[in-house]
């Protein structure tokens, strides 16, 4: 068994080692993100029989919890990890093939992969804040590496929301530490029924507005399209597959963990609603493709955040399954569609609907990949979407929410309306004909295929999912497992 | 499992014609094995009551597929219409994807067939719905993929309305089978009911879902044609089943009304879509209407709901596969010769292709339900059922369809087949072997079940005595009902030795002469030896005239009106993010202090 | 008056004030300059959170510890963590400012509308 924690030491380590290399040798720096993200692969893999029930504990300076930091890995957490080195891997085998004279661009890549993994990692409240604050200052230098104007604008719109709502997220945990004098989340969990309630409800909703902007929240996420739209494919792809999973990672933590699914939820309920049906109403308009799928990805992400919610309302595992083959569906599908979309246009970030068209009719590669992806986020048949659509449709069912699923029913058919439309404009007349490396297309299949074989085959997924689903909820087991018989 | 391995053999058939696509032969090959194999297999090894459930632990449920003698009926006419398709469509200029895509539209009908549940149907339905969607937007029309588009949403819609019945119904019964919901209290299961047929209209293009229909038949490509409106759409009268009788059996007593309803619907849509096509100037759009008004049909029958008027209404859809896929075979045929579908620009090419003209000569014959022909005795059976319901108005709205099928077919005989022959078609030859020999094949059943209707009475009528009471007694080739008798070989020597009389008197007493193509029967018009003038231009002007001022009103209009009321709120949903930073961060002050007030009793 | 409420009322005036500027400032500086001052003000609840007038430092050894008063540490060791992490993420705002001045032409924040299609 390797320490879970070497994931960790060593992206830090590598991601500051790259400046040295960069002096070696100018070719070095790229090939250090996927070698990193690969080892971190294997560590989790290797780990991936040692966490039973309940979280795997990890301590960092010899002390038990609740007095030092530690890191506490269930399997929630691990399938987690995993997402995020799988895709971190594919991101970076990709970024191989693309010319980047700039080495910092890989040691911001490595960093963001480091705060994503740590917070899907870490047992303890406040590291999972710096852990979140690596993340989104990475996602800030991201975004902005485009160093074009839209990218720049779209990063500085997201600095600054960003900053805001992680200090927000800072007040919370220290309004909560206040109250309960721990920082460890699973004492907290325990400690909670011993906190006055106006304390639970004040910091739920600080946590809800710092959580809100990463996970796109109606309200908080007017900086997520104009993020999306500005940053370089590869990264928009990175905002959807990574940095806003690991936000739904941090949402089901705290609201679901910390506070057993009680407080705060009820309005994430309906601004998850607000959120799925303005995004979609919004991208309906949109003659921008990319700003579109931006706004698809808000929609998504309300998706999510709504599916959450309903289980705080009427738990059951069923339903924490149904919110994981969503986050896997959106993760591939989104990162596809993204990385695809900027193949389809040759690169030239020009995404206007009228120009792209026939585009996929003269790159049929490409076109059979990005109908791939629209065609699983919209949860057509034989794709996985399907699977994560009817479970969605059948949790709603379960909770007895029917007004709610005729709504959904509807908006989808908005959704499958500007998608419909992209998917006619790809392959009607003649379009231009891109030459695409041998990289980024294999990249691009592994994601598709992906898509295809677990949608014709799901039950492995089911069974992954099923259990980190149960792992998330057995909230006793997580906090007597961390905290041992206390 | 018989079942499953039939889709495996569907599935990867479909997925090998894939990957050997550049392979022409060999594709061909694979293809044509993949689909005899299919049928074959079909024939001899599926029975009615196989079963097979799939497990799903995570629903708890059982997706479970199995036969009914219904899903045989319509099985063996997908099947055996999707070969003579694939047969005709080696003359065209198609890829790999093609193939695969509509071995997929085939594994999704068949699958629909299978489902036990209404989840694996709607599986199926969707798969189907979406590789039909490919196919159209593969198609080579100007306009295919705004057709495409159409389908697709019409489609959806739905799909999505089914699911929401499924949704419905799962929730107040706890089952995803195909169980009875017409014991159920409430009104619910008036909702559930609407929205499980809501597909099934649209899959048959019943009137106010009928928009997407000219357009994806029209613009697929011809031979898929065959397939898409012979075929596909014969899962929507499959659905009318399942749904009027297997989910809710007593229609019949708790609402009356809305059968009452259905059926008027049907019958609007055979006349109002009659209307439409007589007035098209495209063949294949004539068609396509022509299509929709005989489905129309369909649903009258299922509308009345007595026990010979549902037999009469699944004889009709096979007809409809029969004839329907013959005339469009026939138009698929002609465009590969003269590579054009306006009726405008083709005429007299009755000497040129004479199988073809045969061929649409007795398909219109059939569509007008002339005997002896398949589609009289559906036609026979439905009048007879309407007239015992005593509705005068239905009856007379049926009838007009009727009139209006003898309109169009003549324009399409005459348009295609007689006048003049145009200079640019003078050199042209009979269809290809793909396309005679479908006109052959569908030609055999057109006249046996035309006088024979017993081989396939029999096993509708075995499917339908379990759910209504039998009036109606048959056998080989007589039929007897309530209001008589009827004997259909006698009646088709009838009507063919009255036609062969009528000829063989005009031959001798008619005053004809053979016109050369100068010659100007058109009165006022100058022709010269270059141009052909032929009558299909305005065909049945004075018709436009008179019924063109009502038609202008359409359910497209109100449908725009619903698009701009969507896209107005689209506008509004996308005006919030139109902000620079500052009012982004003023978003969230406010919802801060916006909760913090709500929240704030609480704090 | 009680050294509590003068440093809450102080935090938070600078908080309030931080985001004041940002929303009112056009200037890209002066508005990074205002989130730095919010989050000063954060950083100044925190410590005052765990502040005990006439407290001392948590210093714990193997003598009986003579202090009642002793000041909560973690706070201020969140604190220092907070300001590195401020600094890190103010050194990416001024960066990305730098840059937006060389491709922009400009530092006001209502020229930037490359992005609403």
């Amino acid at each position: 068994m390797v320490s879970p924690i070497l994931v960790i030491a060593l992206t830090l380590f590598l991601a500051f080692s790259i400046p040295l290399l960069h002096m070696l040798s100018k070719k070095l720096p790229p090939f250090v993100p996927p070698l990193a993200t690969l080892i971190n692969l294997w560590i989790l893999i290797t780990n991936i029989k040692h966490v039973g029930e309940g979280a795997m504990l990890i301590t960092t300076a010899g002390l038990k919890p609740p007095i030092a930091i530690n890191l506490a890995i269930d399997k929630f957490s691990l399938l987690f990890a995993i997402l995020i080195q799988v895709i971190g891997f594919l991101l970076s085998i990709y970024y191989l093939s693309q010319e980047r004279k700039d080495m910092r661009f890989y040691m911001l890549f490595l960093l963001n992969i480091l705060g994503a993994s740590g917070i899907v990692m870490t047992g303890d409240l406040f590291n999972s804040f710096v852990f979140l604050e690596i993340l989104e200052i990475s996602s800030f230098g991201l975004v902005a590496s485009g160093k074009d104007k839209k990218a720049l604008e779209g990063g500085f719109k997201y600095m600054m929301i960003g900053a805001i709502g992680s200090s927000l997220y800072l007040l919370g945990i220290i309004v909560l530490y206040l109250s309960t004098g721990t920082l460890n989340m699973a004492h907290i969990a325990k400690l909670m029924p011993s906190i006055p309630d106006s304390v639970k409800l004040f910091s739920s909703i600080l946590f809800l507005i710092g959580i809100g902007v990463e996970v796109e929240l109606f309200p908080l996420n007017a900086w997520a399209p104009d993020a999306y739209q500005g940053a370089m494919d590869e990264i928009s792809t990175q905002l959807s597959s990574i940095i806003s999973k690991t936000g739904i990672y941090l949402a089901a933590r705290i609201f679901l963990t910390i506070y057993g699914g009680l407080y705060a939820t009820n309005i994430i309920f309906y601004l998850a609603i607000t959120t799925f049906i303005v995004a979609e109403l919004a991208a309906l308009m949109q003659k921008n493709v990319k700003r579109m799928l931006a706004y698809s990805s808000v929609g998504q992400m309300g998706l999510l955040m709504l599916i959450l919610s309903v289980f705080a309302k009427r738990g059951d595992v069923f339903v924490l399954t149904t919110a994981i083959l969503l986050a896997l569906n959106h993760a591939f599908g989104k990162g596809l569609l993204f990385l695809s979309l900027g193949s389809l246009t040759g690169n030239t970030r020009n995404y206007d609907i009228e120009d792209l068209k026939g585009a996929g009719r003269a790159n049929p590669v490409l076109g059979f990949l990005f109908a791939t992806g629209v065609l699983s986020i919209i949860g057509m048949p034989i794709f996985f979407g399907f699977w994560s659509k009817i479970s969605l449709l059948i949790s709603i069912m379960k909770a007895n929410l029917m007004y709610l699923l005729a709504l959904l029913l509807l908006v989808f058919l908005v959704e499958l309306y500007y998608y419909a439309n992209v998917i006619v404009n790809l392959f009607k007349g003649e379009g231009k004909k891109y030459r695409i490396g041998v990289i980024p297309v294999s990249v691009m299949l592994l994601f598709a295929l992906s898509l295809i074989v677990f949608g014709l085959w799901p039950h492995p997924v089911f069974k992954i999912a099923q259990n980190a689903a149960a792992s998330l909820m057995e909230r006793s087991m997580y906090i007597s497992s961390i905290l041992g018989g206390m | 499992m018989a079942m499953f391995l039939l889709l495996l053999i569907i599935g990867l058939t479909g997925l090998l014609a894939f990957i050997l696509g550049p392979i022409k032969v060999l594709r061909n090959i694979i293809s044509l094995i993949g689909a005899i194999g299919g049928l074959l297999y079909f024939v001899f090894k599926i029975r009615p009551g196989q079963a097979y459930a799939l497990n799903i632990k995570i629903y708890n449920v059982h997706f479970g597929t199995g036969m009914s003698a219904l899903s045989i009926f319509f099985g063996i006419i997908l099947l055996g219409l999707f070969l003579i398709f694939l047969i005709a469509s080696f003359h065209e200029d198609n890829d790999g994807a093609y193939y695969m895509f509509s071995f997929f539209s085939l594994l999704g009908a068949l699958g629909v067939l299978f489902a036990k549940d209404l989840i694996s149907f709607f599986f199926f339905f969707e798969t189907m719905s979406l590789f039909s969607f490919l196919i159209v937007l593969k198609g080579n029309g100007e306009t295919s993929h705004r057709s495409a588009f159409k389908y697709v949403m019409w489609s959806a819609f739905g799909a999505y309305a089914f699911l929401l019945g499924t949704f419905l119904k799962v929730n107040y019964t706890h089952s995803v089978m195909i169980t009875d919901i017409s014991y159920l209290g409430g009104n619910i299961k008036l909702w559930i009911l609407i929205l499980l047929l809501t597909p099934f209209m649209v899959k048959t293009a019943l009137m106010p879902f009928h928009l997407w229909a000219p357009g994806a038949y029209t613009d697929s490509k011809d031979t898929y044609t065959v397939f898409l409106s012979g075929g596909l759409s014969k899962i929507g009268v499959f659905g009318y089943f399942i749904a009027l009788f297997n989910v809710f059996s007593q229609i019949a007593v708790l609402y009356p009304w809305l059968l009452k309803v259905f059926a008027y619907i049907g019958a609007i849509t055979a006349s109002l879509a009659g209307i439409y096509a007589f007035m098209q100037d495209d063949a294949k759009k004539l068609l396509a209407y022509s299509s929709i008004s005989q489905l129309g049909y369909v649903a009258v029958g299922f509308g009345v709901y007595s026990h010979f008027s549902v037999v009469a209404a699944l004889f009709h859809a096979l007809g409809h596969a029969v004839f329907e896929s013959l005339l469009f075979l026939v138009v698929a045929g002609v465009y590969y010769r003269t590579k054009t579908h306006d009726l405008r620009k083709m005429g007299g090419l009755i000497k040129k292709m004479p199988l073809s003209f045969i061929g649409l000569l007795f398909g219109i014959i059939a569509t007008s339900g002339i005997p002896p022909t398949i589609g009289f005795p559906s036609k026979w059976l439905l009048y007879e059922a309407i007239i015992l319901k005593n509705d005068l108005f239905l009856v007379s709205l049926v009838f007009f369809a009727s009139i209006t099928a003898f309109l169009y077919s003549y324009k399409l005989i005459h348009s295609i087949f007689l006048g003049k022959l145009h200079k640019e078609h003078e050199h042209i030859k009979e269809a290809p072997f793909g396309y005679g020999f479908g006109i052959v094949v569908l030609l055999i059943p057109l006249f046996v079940l035309g006088t024979n209707p017993g081989i396939v009475v029999k096993p509708i009528d075995y499917i339908v005595r379990f759910y209504l009471k039998p009036d109606l007694a048959y056998n080989l080739t007589n039929m007897t009902t309530p209001l008589g008798h009827v004997n259909f070989p006698a009646i088709g020597i009838t009507m063919t030795l009255l036609f062969t009389l009528s000829f063989i008197i005009y031959l001798i007493f008619g005053k004809s002469y053979r016109a050369a193509q100068e010659d100007n029967y058109t009165a006022t018009e100058w022709i010269d030896k270059d141009f052909g003038l032929h009558y299909g231009g305005e065909f049945y002007g004075f018709m436009r005239k008179a019924f063109g001022k009502p038609l202008t009103w359409s359910f497209e209009k109100i449908l725009n009106a619903c698009l701009k009321v969507v896209s107005f709120l689209g506008e509004i949903a996308r005006g919030f993010y139109m902000g620079d930073a500052r009012v982004y961060l003023f978003y969230i002050i406010l919802f801060f202090a916006i909760i913090v007030y709500i929240m704030g009793g609480k704090l | 008056m009680d050294a509590g409420l003068i440093f809450y009322g102080s935090a938070i005036f600078l908080m309030v004030m931080g985001v004041f500027i940002a929303i009112t400032g056009r200037h890209l500086i002066k508005i990074l300059l205002g989130i730095d001052v919010f989050d000063t003000g954060l950083n100044l609840l925190i410590v005052s959170f765990g502040y005990i007038n006439g407290g001392t430092a948590p210093i714990f050894s193997k003598y009986p510890n003579i202090f009642k008063n002793v000041v909560d540490p973690v706070p201020q060791a969140l604190v220092l963590t907070a300001i590195v992490i401020g600094v890190a993420e103010m050194a990416m705002g001024l960066a990305i400012v730098m840059q937006i001045k060389e491709k922009f032409g400009t530092c006001n924040i209502a020229k930037l509308k490359e992005l609403k299609w």
